[in-house]
């Protein structure tokens, strides 16, 4: 057991380090849009938003991967009274959008904004919503890794003859810090299979808030930046003949027939504080175990004229009134005598 | 909203100690925990991927088979342009798997990284890792002339192994310490050496049972060809098993120590179950009769030879998979699991919370609205209370008493922020002359 102590110095001794464990997140489409028939989908009486399983929920061994929603603002154009479940798309896009872009000076609620500049520009009014569980986006989604590939074919039965990709690949260096919520990313999408947009890619189609996990889409991803607007339902509807007429779960539906792909990586912080625990030439060549000594000689010696040596199997750190606070074992015993001097780093992560 | 302070006698803390029981079937090389099937998925066999008799601590790849899309998670590429090495990008191979960018801070992943493989990636290089985390029970053979230790070399390589040591004699200073309990804890003793023994060490990992096995609930079953050959059990409740159903000469004999903080159980019995019966347990070449220390010996892996695994000694490759096909054992037992309570009693006493500011707790009929002007604020002073007193006629009522039900108890922090509310089934019929104490019970 220690009986002398080395005081830390702060400034040279100990830092605090932060970094980052990540995981690969691919979710295949087959599961959100059909495996398991529908059995991995959740429908709340409520009817505000649908969760999505890894597998049947009804199994201990499902996972929550996303709840998917939709919604406008009162100032849509889809916006009425003969549209279905039209106060609750406004109110999910309401509380989305206070949480996600916060206030303006008036104290409105402020609108999705297509490139993230809020002083003007186009907004986002009609959107899909994909909130991924804190299981897998974890911490934060990792900037510049999210992909999304939707099948956009103009018909409703064969939707991934042509598809489009949207991507944060900007996110690495071009995220934006104007929100409530933390840092967001600005989604672009590619022509995938095929060149189903209309326009010259890429085109701003949404919003991916990283340490929220949201995932904002514009509607118009199956319209408006289309050659052919896509059939939404086996009843031909364009994505807002469906948005404003078709309940949140049924626009939910309609989003999953036509997910093909998701895929992205996450971040955990580790925290730790780096104790360098120095050792010198002179330090710690004793020790009080008992079995050091023999008959009052150090077993270790043979004459008088070896040098002192110990073995150090394990570093205690102690608090200013010198309690013993954590102990950090080695993996094997290391020989300590005068001619030799370590750096213990003692890493405590929390 | 009144306010009441818990008094010193109306808050304890409580531990709750339940013993969930296990049991593990072990054949022919599995293992099989509680009974639990094994699922088919649409893309996996099992849904998990894991063995019967694991526990998955990071059930993340439910119904997933790896398969090469020839995708990237992120960009295709990770280094710059122009670098060489090219350093790819993190492939999406269907599965979730974890994986951190080499850089100062040594951090790497045990099951895929060695020290020469992180010296030699670039920084910025993935270093993988593997879902899922999985636990199992073991078991070691050691026969009498397994090394337990270096000195008596188990594994030489060019590397710093000479140090290592078999589980069973890192085990020694353990075994010693409960020499108080029992003789029988002695490591090495004029009567049995364990260095010179033949021991069967059967390991459970703490997830199983919690934070110790339970006294006297250690039950090891011995099948041969579904037929109970004996049966051991630590009936004293003091770590020694003790052969209770078997063949006379063991019957009733010490077949055994049971470690029960560590999760171990050390099978020193050596003596013949039956003089038939022979499998294969030690080698797929020989045969040998049945005997305690091969108990769950079919668990593949079991037999230790002299190369192995960095640490310590590892299987023997040489003596094949040892099966053991006509024998089957199960081991039951009880872990033990607590769990901190927190029980605060809520007092309701006569003549207080006769007082609601619900709505309905007032007449339906009455004007509680508040008449201001320049000079006044007034409020209605007349409100009616609501009579709900029941009686014999719907109107009128029976004669007035103030009541009210209790819904719910909100339990409060000192500075008085709302921190947990506690709901009744159904309320709670509170008139001036009655008074209630409710139990409020919260795990931590």
């Amino acid at each position: 057991m220690a009986t002398s102590f080395k005081t830390f110095d702060p400034n040279k001794d100990s830092v605090v380090t932060r970094n980052l464990l990540h995981e690969a997140i691919p979710m295949t489409g087959t599961i959100v849009s059909g495996t398991y028939a529908d059995l991995n989908i959740k429908n709340y009486s409520h009817g505000m938003f649908q969760s999505v399983y890894d597998y049947p929920f009804l199994s201990s061994s499902a996972n929550h991967i996303f709840d998917l929603t939709c919604g406008y603002p009162a100032t849509s154009s889809l916006s009425g009274a003969s549209s279905t479940q039209n106060a609750k798309k406004i109110n999910i896009y309401n509380q989305m959008a206070q949480v996600l872009a916060g206030f303006d000076a008036e104290g409105a609620v402020r609108r999705f904004d297509k490139d993230g500049d809020l002083t003007s520009g186009d907004k986002i009014n009609e959107a899909y919503f994909i909130n991924l569980t804190r299981l897998l986006s974890k911490d934060e989604v990792k900037k510049g890794s999210f992909t999304l590939s939707l099948g956009v074919n103009a018909t409703y039965g064969s939707p991934f003859t042509e598809t489009i990709n949207i991507t944060d690949a900007s996110g690495s260096d071009g995220y934006k810090v104007n929100s409530p919520a933390g840092e967001y990313g600005i989604l672009f999408a590619n022509n995938g299979t095929g060149t189903p947009m209309a326009t010259a890619d890429p085109q701003p189609v949404g919003l991916l808030y990283y340490q929220a996990g949201i995932a904002v889409l514009t509607a118009s991803v199956f319209g408006g930046i289309l050659s052919s607007s896509a059939e939404m339902n086996a009843s031909a509807e364009t994505v807002d003949a469906v948005l404003s007429g078709s309940a949140i779960s049924g626009n939910c539906d309609d989003l999953r027939h036509r997910f093909l792909n998701l895929s992205f990586n996450n971040s955990t912080e580790l925290n730790s504080t780096v104790y360098f625990c120095r050792t010198n030439n002179t330090d710690f060549n004793y020790s009080s175990n008992p079995t050091y000594l023999s008959a009052s000689k150090m077993v270790v010696k043979n004459n008088s004229q070896d040098v002192p040596v110990s073995y150090v199997t394990a570093v205690g750190l102690y608090s200013p009134d010198n309690e013993l606070l954590a102990v950090a074992k080695l993996s094997e015993p290391l020989k300590k005598d005068p001619t030799t001097e370590f750096t213990i780093r003692v890493r405590l992560d929390y | 909203m009144p306010y009441y302070k818990f008094k010193s006698n109306e808050v304890y803390h409580n531990t709750l100690k339940t013993y969930p029981s296990i049991k593990f079937v072990v054949y022919s090389g599995s293992a099989h925990y509680n009974d639990n099937p094994s699922f088919r998925g649409s893309f996996a066999d099992p849904i998990i991927p894991q063995k019967p008799g694991q526990v998955s601590l990071y059930e993340m790849n439910v119904d997933r088979s790896s398969s090469d899309t020839g995708r990237f998670i992120g960009p295709a590429v990770l280094s710059e342009p122009g670098d060489t090495p090219e350093i790819p990008g993190i492939p999406d191979n269907g599965l979730i798997f974890s994986f951190v960018s080499k850089n100062g801070s040594r951090l790497g992943f045990r099951s895929s990284a060695t020290d020469v493989s992180w010296n030699a990636a670039l920084y910025g290089t993935p270093l993988y890792g593997n879902y899922p985390y999985t636990s199992s029970i073991s078991k070691e053979f050691y026969s009498p002339t397994t090394p337990r230790s270096a000195s008596n070399p188990i594994y030489v390589s060019a590397t710093n192994m000479t140090g290592a040591v078999s589980h069973l004699l890192a085990l020694k200073n353990t075994i010693n310490h409960y020499g108080y309990v029992s003789p029988e804890f002695a490591y090495s003793s004029s009567a049995r050496d364990f260095n010179e023994v033949e021991i069967g060490l059967v390991n459970i990992p703490t997830i199983f049972y919690g934070s110790s096995i339970k006294k006297g609930t250690v039950d090891l079953k011995y099948y041969i060809t579904g037929t109970l050959l004996a049966q051991a059990k630590d009936k004293n409740k003091n770590g020694l098993l003790m052969c209770t159903y078997g063949t006379s000469s063991v019957s009733g004999s010490t077949v055994g120590l049971v470690l029960y903080d560590e999760g171990i159980l050390i099978l020193t019995s050596s003596m013949e179950l039956s003089s038939v019966s022979a499998d294969a347990y030690t080698s797929s070449a020989g045969l040998s009769t049945p005997r305690w220390t091969y108990f769950a010996q079919s668990l593949s892996g079991s037999v230790l030879g002299t190369v192995g695994p960095d640490l310590g000694p590892g299987p023997d490759p040489t003596a094949g998979l040892i099966t053991a096909t006509s024998a089957s054992f199960i081991m039951e037992m009880s872990g033990t699991s607590t769990t901190q309570t927190l029980t605060m009693f809520a007092n309701a006493q006569k003549g207080q919370l006769n007082q609601s500011n619900n709505p309905t707790f007032l007449q339906y009929s009455t004007n509680n609205y508040a008449s201001t002007g320049s000079k006044a604020y007034i409020e209605n002073d007349k409100l009616q209370i609501k009579n709900v007193v029941s009686s014999s006629y719907p109107d009128p009522t029976g004669s007035f008493e103030k009541t009210t039900y209790i819904s719910k108890v909100g339990v409060y922090d000192e500075n008085k922020n709302l921190i947990a509310i506690a709901k009744v089934a159904t309320p709670v019929k509170k008139t001036v002359e009655r008074d209630f104490t409710f139990k409020i019970k919260l795990d931590i």
